[in-house]
């Protein structure tokens, strides 16, 4: 009898040897297989490092007027200016090169700061939603319902006027408002994890609910929640680009690529590169994060869909 | 009977009931569906009680009654003895441990083997820590798997390496009751052997006691000391599994038993009487709940509800034994 249970160990070392390989190494071998993940994350990367290393790379200072000197002409117009101003200057003569280097900080910080506070907004609700069903479900799916029926733009432009437009005014209210894909996303996934037996095994082991909850379910629908989190953070970089452009987001004289939109509109024809450059800063941002999220999609869900 | 009995049965059912109010829609209330509807059953220690019945007769919302997830309307549930009633979820899960049908999604997919099965040590704090380790490769050993597989994920298993996976983290707190529900039928017909030796071969060494659910009935006829035959939320026949498998007394039992698919091509699909509906168990039928597919349905079926009539250990709830039994 007792020999039965002992022989699958010589089946087993064969098994062993065949072994499939990890979830790490499959992961590695997908990520490193998917060209617009890759393509993103360079980007990614490179805007990051350009964000981060702005005091070095930033030939002047993006806020230091030079009123004799404005609206110089970029390199390609005009080779004399490629030395001091690459890029020109703007209305009211700064570098427009260093402005665009701190723009990136200003959208990356707004972008990942508003996915921080809507993703954990979120995140809680949806869970809470998915995992307990019935009436929390109820409550949240209600709260959920309003928080769609209200426009963002109006919503946010209202309450930009209420407290005044600042940098801290613009991340919270994006980051109070862009939680429904997180919470709509994050319920319908728990839904699914929660009547899995291994939820079932860890009830009837004796597991108490939030332990459940964040050790069992998380780690499994985490891979959706980061690419849920890309799609936001892309989203929130537009917002704050369109409110700037109108003039309710980040103010005068911080360098936000959006708000730079917003100055070079009057010079629209006669220097267009002004709208260009910040333009295609923006696209090529937001291109980046979500060739990454699409990817990411790809590379973490198993049986690539 | 219960006289007779000098231990009392690792598990025992008295009565019990379980009712859910299913909703009809919006603005229309709630009807009630007794998913469980009086069962009393009992599994003696160290035995195997079968558990058989078709889909949606309450096998499962009984296992979770007896694993503590659902608590029971009316009745009680019994740990050899001792009532469950004031038991929390730990203590119960120290005396009763399932083993799921699907391995696939029985294992968390993020979790290594190592962490799977040492997991109800954590949960309950048992021993040293450092022992632990030591602990799951013991476990790993008895049911027949390399410790090295302790650092696996379970996407690097074959569905039995799982199963016995699934196995270990059942086993490691030397539970005396373990609730099989299923435990082969997600699995090739060339692995159900091994996993069903390894059961049996476990239940020796270990001393368990298994309630074995299955709608496989050449599993249940394998393993099993007693059978249980559930129809509709009640159990409407219980005996020792030889006379149950030899003599089946409540029709629905015989025309399971001849639902058994043969391996002769031949022989075609067997004729079972039964109709192909299952009564909807929002609105069961009057009298006999069976009666509508009974071949052997009379008058008094549709009236009158049978009572549970037993002789030499082998009940049956069936009018049609009113007759022999006095």
């Amino acid at each position: 009898m007792t020999d039965i249970a002992h022989t699958p160990r010589s089946f087993g070392q064969i098994v062993d040897e065949v072994l499939e390989p990890s979830p790490m190494q499959k992961l590695r071998k997908r990520m490193f297989g998917n060209y617009s993940f890759l393509a993103g994350l360079v980007i990614i990367l490179l805007i990051l490092a350009v964000a981060l290393l702005a005091p070095l790379l930033a030939p002047h200072d993006p806020l230091e007027t030079n009123l004799s000197n404005r609206l110089t002409n970029p390199f390609w117009h005009d080779a004399k200016t490629l030395e001091e101003h690459p890029l020109g200057t703007d209305k009211v003569g700064r570098d427009y090169l260093s402005r665009l280097i701190y723009g990136a900080q200003i959208s990356l910080l707004i972008g990942v700061s508003t996915m921080l506070i809507s993703g954990t907004i979120g995140t809680i609700l949806g869970v809470t939603a998915g995992y307990f069903g019935g009436r929390v479900d109820m409550v949240i799916n209600f709260i959920i319902n309003t928080r769609l029926a209200m426009p963002v733009f109006l919503v946010a432009m209202a309450a930009v006027v209420a407290f005044g437009a600042s940098l801290t005014v613009v991340i919270l209210v994006l980051g109070l408002f862009l939680w429904d894909r997180f919470a709509v996303v994050m319920r319908s996934i728990t839904m699914q994890a929660r009547d899995l037996d291994y939820v079932k095994a860890a009830r009837a082991m004796g597991c108490s609910t939030p332990y459940i909850i964040v050790r069992e379910i998380f780690p499994n629908v985490l891979g959706s929640l980061t690419v849920v989190a890309t799609v936001e953070m892309a989203n929130a970089i537009l917002l704050e680009a369109a409110l700037s452009f109108l003039g309710f987001g980040v103010q005068a004289p911080t360098p936000s690529w959006g708000l730079m939109l917003n100055e070079a509109r009057e010079y629209m024809f006669f220097s267009p590169w002004l709208l260009a450059l910040p333009g295609t800063c923006l696209f090529f941002l937001v291109l980046a994060i979500n060739l990454f999220g699409d990817g990411l999609r790809d590379v973490t869900l198993e049986k690539g869909r | 009977m219960k006289d007779a009995e000098i231990i009392a049965p690792a598990l025992e059912t008295d009565n019990v009931s379980c009712v859910f109010n299913v909703s009809q829609g919006f603005m229309k209330g709630t009807k009630p569906l007794r998913a469980i509807n009086g069962v009393s059953l009992q599994v003696p220690k160290g035995e195997v009680v079968g558990l058989v019945g078709e889909s949606g007769c309450g096998k499962s919302t009984l296992a979770n009654v007896l694993l503590g997830l659902q608590a029971p309307t009316t009745g009680d549930v019994r740990y050899s003895g001792t009532s469950a009633a004031g038991f929390s979820r730990k203590d119960v899960a120290r005396r009763i441990q399932p083993i799921f049908q699907d391995p696939y999604s029985s294992l968390n997919p993020t979790k290594t083997i190592r962490s799977i099965v040492s997991q109800p040590l954590r949960i309950h704090n048992v021993g040293d820590p450092s022992e632990w380790d030591a602990k799951v490769d013991e476990m790993l050993d008895i049911v027949g798997l390399p410790s090295r597989s302790a650092n696996n994920y379970p996407s690097q298993m074959s569905g039995g390496q799982r199963q016995r996976v699934a196995i270990a983290r059942a086993l490691i707190m030397r539970p005396e009751i373990v609730i099989c529900d299923e435990p082969t039928s997600a699995l090739d017909v060339s692995v159900q052997s091994q996993i069903l030796n390894l059961l049996q071969d476990l239940k020796d060494e270990l001393g368990l006691t298994y309630l074995l659910i299955s709608h496989n009935l050449a599993v249940v006829e394998h393993l099993a000391d007693r059978v249980a035959v559930m129809y509709l939320g009640r159990i409407v026949e219980e005996g020792p599994a030889d006379k149950v498998f030899a003599n089946p007394r409540h029709p629905y039992t015989k025309a399971l038993l001849e639902s058994v698919l043969t391996p002769d091509p031949k022989l075609g699909v067997p004729e079972t009487h039964l109709g192909a509906v299952f009564p909807n168990p929002i609105d069961p039928p009057s009298g006999c709940s069976f009666h509508p597919r009974c071949v052997a349905c009379m008058d008094i079926c549709k009236s009158k509800a049978p009572r549970p009539i037993s002789s030499e250990g082998h009940m049956a709830e069936c009018h049609l034994m009113e007759g022999d039994a006095q």
